[in-house]
């Protein structure tokens, strides 16, 4: 992470503090399974990834990895690969720069 | 609460998981497909539909999106197995589109949660559910456990509504009614053939007492009436129905019915055994075992004894006791009604008047059902009578009619007794054949009634002849047997022959009949010196007897000697 490069900052629920870590860890290692998938024109299993993700992290405090999926899964539908590429650089670049602060809200 | 999650997202039921733990919800169940919670409901094997309802699980949370069967197709399944049916289902949905969620709410979901979840509206609907599904699980539980009550009761049970309409029957009343409670269930009891069919129209039945508890009639309404098989067939049952008040008011009523069949059929024997107890002809007395006083007696038992009922009861059968019997007859009688229960015979007993009579009784032990005899029961009846017909019956079979003399069938049974017992006295014992003579005219010119009696008279004058332990028997129209017992010597027979010659030649006067007379023929035979045989002694007696008569009559012939004629001069 470049040290110019602003932060995002989340706010999970301080409850979710143990399984925050691992959540993200499974974003991370979800990203080689979703450039596979891209490069296999897999869109019926981005979509899937795309809808989990979009159901997931708000729930998490990552307002953004909702996002990201919404609008993968809508690009999976329409099998848009080059979208899909966006969403995943979009979402290394968050899992890269996200810092997570606990409070309560 | 046991809360079951059905999602396909780790993530998803790893953050549902950590937010209703830490908010106290500690029975979490968890499935990645619908496939995965049905077998965990134990509803994938389609076989086993029958059980009751699943216990295991109380809320579902069900996602809409899942790979291979979705939500709203688990949903359907879920829903229309009886045992997962009632187990509220909270959908959870990343869309809010409305025909989605219109299409849930109608296939049975309860509510719905949309992603990504706001913890806030999580737990507020999973709490709104979970305190409607913990005051149902109360309602359930309350009414199983009015289920298992009323199971264990013997007698049926129905509740009806204040419209008259069933909402309840235990499984004693499904029995007797034939009918399982979901089938009657919201049918209006005055509808319910079991009540309404031909013979349970009574006043007093069912229909007609709940009818008016409902119209506020304070209860409880005992009453009896029939209850009608499904095959027509009516079996009478006593109820008390009382009313259920809600708020003060009348909001239902409960019917506590029970088949009485048993019960009527056992007043039925009753009343028949007090009928036959109150007609019957013989007496009856009922002891108790215990204290061997007498409880009951009829009606029967007074005219036979003289004791009227209020005189025999708290007495002991001994009341009746004659001095007939001895100690032992009574022993054997008690060892007898111990060992087999029972006991019959003839028994003397005597009257209040103080008259010994026959009777015939017939005594039983009465069991508890622990085997315990409580009472004793006995039937007697006053055999006078027959005892009387019955000697008549035995004397007219040994005796003649005219005279009363032993006949022909006596006096060889006494002769054998005497021919045994001479043997082993050394006795002698002598048979006098007499045959009357002239006694023909008498019936020809005065009638058989003038010859009766001239019978009669020779029978009274032989009689008073003889010792005790002689025989006089008549064996024919005018022929008569004399046995005289244990003489000494022959010339003791002759003695009787003289007189018996003498005696029966006397006038006879008859009353009115001119004066007349007969006289006899006397053959003797002895034992044991012509004869050790009844038979071949009265043959000898009766040989020698015609001997006399061809020897001119009124004479007497020992067997085997001539004819002697000591009367000559009265002939």
């Amino acid at each position: 992470m470049s040290p110019t490069q602003e932060k995002f900052i989340a706010r999970p629920d301080p409850e979710l503090e143990d399984i925050v870590p691992g959540y993200l860890d499974n974003r991370h290692k979800e990203i080689p399974v979703l450039r596979d998938a891209l490069a296999q024109e897999d869109f019926d299993a981005l979509r899937i990834f795309g809808h989990r993700m979009k159901g997931t992290g708000a729930g998490y405090g990552f307002d953004l990895i909702s996002d990201i999926g919404r609008e993968m899964e809508i690009a999976a539908r329409a099998s848009n690969g080059a979208r899909i590429a966006e969403e995943i650089e979009r979402l290394v670049d968050y899992l890269a720069r996200v810092e997570v602060i606990y409070a309560d809200e | 609460m046991r809360i079951l999650i059905i999602d396909d997202s780790p993530d998803d039921r790893l953050l549902l998981k950590t937010l209703l733990s830490k908010s106290g919800y500690q029975h979490l169940l968890f499935a990645a497909s619908a496939q995965e919670a049905f077998k965990l409901l134990g509803i994938d094997d389609q076989r086993s539909k029958t059980s009751d309802r699943i216990d295991e699980v109380d809320v579902i949370l069900m996602d809409y999106q899942m790979p291979g069967m979705n939500g709203l197709e688990a949903l359907t399944h879920l829903k229309r197995d009886v045992r997962t049916t009632d187990i509220p289902v909270i959908m959870v949905t990343g869309n809010t589109r409305l025909k989605e969620l219109a299409e849930a709410f109608s296939k049975g979901a309860v509510d719905y949660i949309t992603k990504p979840y706001s913890k806030v509206e999580l737990l507020a609907r999973v709490r709104s559910v979970v305190a409607v599904e913990e005051a149902n699980l109360a309602v359930r539980r309350s009414v199983k456990r009015l289920r298992d009550i009323t199971s264990s009761l013997g007698e049926g049970l129905l509740c009806v509504d204040e419209a008259m309409e069933l909402v309840f029957l235990n499984p004693a009343a499904e029995k007797m009614l034939e009918r399982q409670e979901r089938k009657l269930r919201g049918m209006a009891l005055d509808q319910c053939h079991h009540f309404n069919g031909v013979g349970c129209e009574q006043e007093g039945n069912i229909v007609k007492s709940v009818s008016k508890l409902l119209d506020g009639f304070p209860g409880p309404i005992d009453g009896e009436s029939l209850c009608m098989r499904m095959e027509g067939d009516c079996f009478p049952i006593s109820f008390t129905a009382s009313e259920i008040r809600e708020q003060n008011q009348v909001a239902g009523c409960v019917v506590v019915f029970r088949d009485i069949s048993t019960q009527k059929k056992a007043e039925e024997r009753l009343r028949l055994a007090a009928s036959v107890f109150a007609n019957s002809q013989e007496g009856i007395m009922i002891v108790d075992s215990m204290t061997g006083v007498i409880l009951d007696v009829n009606p029967a038992f007074s005219q036979i004894t003289g004791f009227s009922r209020e005189e025999a009861l708290g007495e002991k059968p001994s009341l009746l006791k004659s001095a007939r019997h001895d100690i032992d007859f009574y022993q054997s009688m008690w060892t007898d009604l111990l060992e087999t229960g029972g006991w019959r015979g003839e028994i003397w007993n005597k009257r209040k008047n103080g008259e010994i009579y026959p009777s015939w009784l017939s005594i039983s032990a009465t069991r508890n059902e622990r085997g315990e005899v409580t009472h004793y029961v006995g039937l007697f009846s006053d055999i006078t009578i027959r005892k009387l017909m019955e000697q008549r019956l035995e004397h007219q079979a040994y005796h003649d009619t005219l005279t009363g003399l032993p006949n022909r069938m006596l006096l060889h049974d006494r002769m054998v007794q005497a021919i045994e017992k001479s043997r082993r006295d050394k006795a002698k014992t002598a048979i006098l054949y007499l045959d009357l003579d002239k006694f023909k005219p008498i019936n020809d010119t005065h009638g058989h009634k003038a010859g009766d009696l001239v019978l009669q008279e020779v029978a009274k004058r032989l009689l008073k002849l003889i010792r005790k332990s002689d025989t006089v028997a008549r064996v024919g129209g005018d022929e008569f047997i004399i046995m005289l017992y244990a003489i000494q010597q022959n010339d003791d027979a002759i003695v009787v022959a003289q007189k018996v010659i003498e005696v029966i030649s006397q006038p006879i006067t008859l009353k009115g009949f001119p004066e007349c007379s007969v006289g006899t023929s006397i053959g003797i035979a002895l034992f044991p010196d012509h004869a050790s045989e009844a038979e071949l002694l009265l043959k000898y007696a009766d040989e020698a007897m015609y001997c006399s008569k061809r020897a001119g009559r009124l004479r007497y012939t020992i067997y085997g000697e001539d004819a002697v004629a000591p009367m000559e001069a009265h002939c």
